[in-house]
Order: structure tokens, then sequence, then C-alpha cells
């Protein structure tokens, strides 16, 4: 399977675009975390039209208090997976009646947006690092686990590249 | 080969955490203490790490065999050997003997 770049549309666009594509067979929709990068978030679809070769379209929204249009109109499945981004990174779509949240339940203790990548498992930030045992003060490498950001972390970018930025051992 | 548990050779284990450390799952636990071993003549105290304990929870490893991959003295192996069921999550907690009487 070769790989496909989505190509990138403005969110202005991305309901007209999409409704180019309809009738195509509904892959998936996705979205990513830019932190780092940008203060965005990317929202990927894939489709098959038929009898054609798969087409992805991407679009990009701010990371706080982005919007689009829904899809649910042009693939009835779609609704799905927007449930799904906007219950995992905190993206609205206008159009969109049922915003229940579909993978985590609200007692589960974990954050509101858990794939935000600067939401941290909580689990992990409690529970001791088997790694930190063998730290003697020989070692010039900072001794902390993937996953669990420093403490003096402040704003959101930080939190992302202390818990993962870089290989440490 | 089959990938059905982790063997451990502990001879050839240095203590060094590089697979604790690398574990993404967290499931090793690792205990050593240094040892002199032997002043010679006119040299400086030398020390060896000797393993303490070595205990793989099979409860959370996903077999990735990251542990067996970064291994840097080859202490690590896939074993055939299935990890028998067990009545508590703390009986899949094999220790050092148990991991290095895997097949």
């Amino acid at each position: 399977m070769s790989m496909l770049t989505p190509r990138l549309v403005k969110p202005d666009a991305w309901l007209a675009e999409a409704q180019v594509l309809a009738g195509s067979w509904f892959c998936y929709l996705d979205a990513t975390d830019e932190i780092g990068r940008s203060d965005e978030i990317t929202v990927t679809l894939r489709v098959i039209p038929v009898g054609g070769e798969p087409v992805a379209l991407a679009t990009r929204v701010p990371r706080n208090g982005g919007s689009l249009p829904s899809l649910s109109s042009v693939w009835l499945a779609a609704g799905w997976s927007e449930r799904s981004i906007t219950e995992g990174f905190g993206v609205a779509f206008d159009g969109l009646d049922d915003i229940r949240p579909v993978h985590v339940r609200p007692e589960s203790g974990l954050p509101e947006h858990p794939l935000l990548k600067d939401r941290l498992l909580p689990q992990r930030q409690v529970t001791p690092w088997p790694g930190a045992k063998g730290d003697d003060s020989r070692a010039r490498r900072r001794q902390t686990a993937v996953g669990v950001a420093d403490e003096s972390a402040q704003s959101a970018e930080e939190r992302v590249a202390s818990a993962f930025g870089g290989r440490r051992r | 080969m089959n990938h059905r548990s982790i063997r451990l050779d502990p001879a050839s284990c240095t203590a060094c955490y590089v697979c604790v450390r690398e574990c993404p799952a967290w499931c090793i636990q690792l205990d050593s203490h240094a040892e002199s071993t032997g002043v010679a003549a006119g040299r400086r105290d030398r020390q060896a790490a000797v393993l303490d304990r070595f205990a793989i929870d099979f409860a959370t490893c996903v077999y990735c065999g990251i542990c067996i991959e970064e291994c840097p003295f080859d202490a690590l192996a896939w074993s055939a050997t299935p990890i028998a069921p067990a009545a508590s999550a703390q009986r899949l907690v094999l220790e050092m003997d148990q991991l290095a009487g895997l097949e």
C-alpha cells in the first residue's frame, strides 16, 4: 500500500470539497494534534471514489475552540467519527446533533479530550517508574520516563516536550 | 521462533537498567547492588553491579520485544514456553529463577 499525502484545504471549503466526493466509499475521518509544530489540529478524511483511486483531504483548525461543518450530511457514518474527534480532541462539528462520548466513560477519571498530546495518563504520573531505581549520580543523562511530564512544565507545549521530547534512558 | 515469554540469562545480565528504562509497559523490576571485584596491587577499587532481583510482570507485558532488542549483553531472549494461567495477576510476575528456567 502506498502512502497517500492528504490535500490540505481551508476549513471554509471543507464541506464543499467533501460534497464533490459524495457517493465515494467513506474510509475514515480522524484527527492529529499538531502541538509542537503549530497550535492546530489536523482533521483528515479518506474516501475511495467508486471505481477510482483513494482520495485524502485534510484541514487544520485551532487547537482551542476549533470547529468544522459536519460531513454527516454527505456520509452518515462520518457523524460517528466526528463524535469520536469531538470527544478526543475537542473539535466542534456544526450540524452534528449527537455529541455523546463514544469511547470514555465520564467516571473513568481521564482528563477531558484525552487524545490531545498534553493530556498525559494520570496513572503514569503517580506510578513510580522502575527505571528511576538504577539512577546513579555519575549518569549525566536525565533519568525520566516517557509519558511523564516535568512538574515545572507550565504550558501545554512544555508538558508535551518534557514528556515526549528527545529519547531518554 | 515463538514469542510466548521472555527468558533471562542472569549470568549475562549486568544490571544496566536499559531494558527497565526502555520498557513501554513498565513491567520489568530490577534490583542490584555494587560489589568490589577485588583490588589489584597499585590499582583503585573496582565495583561491579550484582543482580539481586529481576522480575517481569507478564500481566502488563505487551510482548513488544524492545527489552530483548535493547539488551546490550543479550541476557534476554524470546522463549517458546507459554506463561501458565494464574488465579491472580500477582502470580504472573515471574522472578529471576523462573525466567532463567524458561525453555
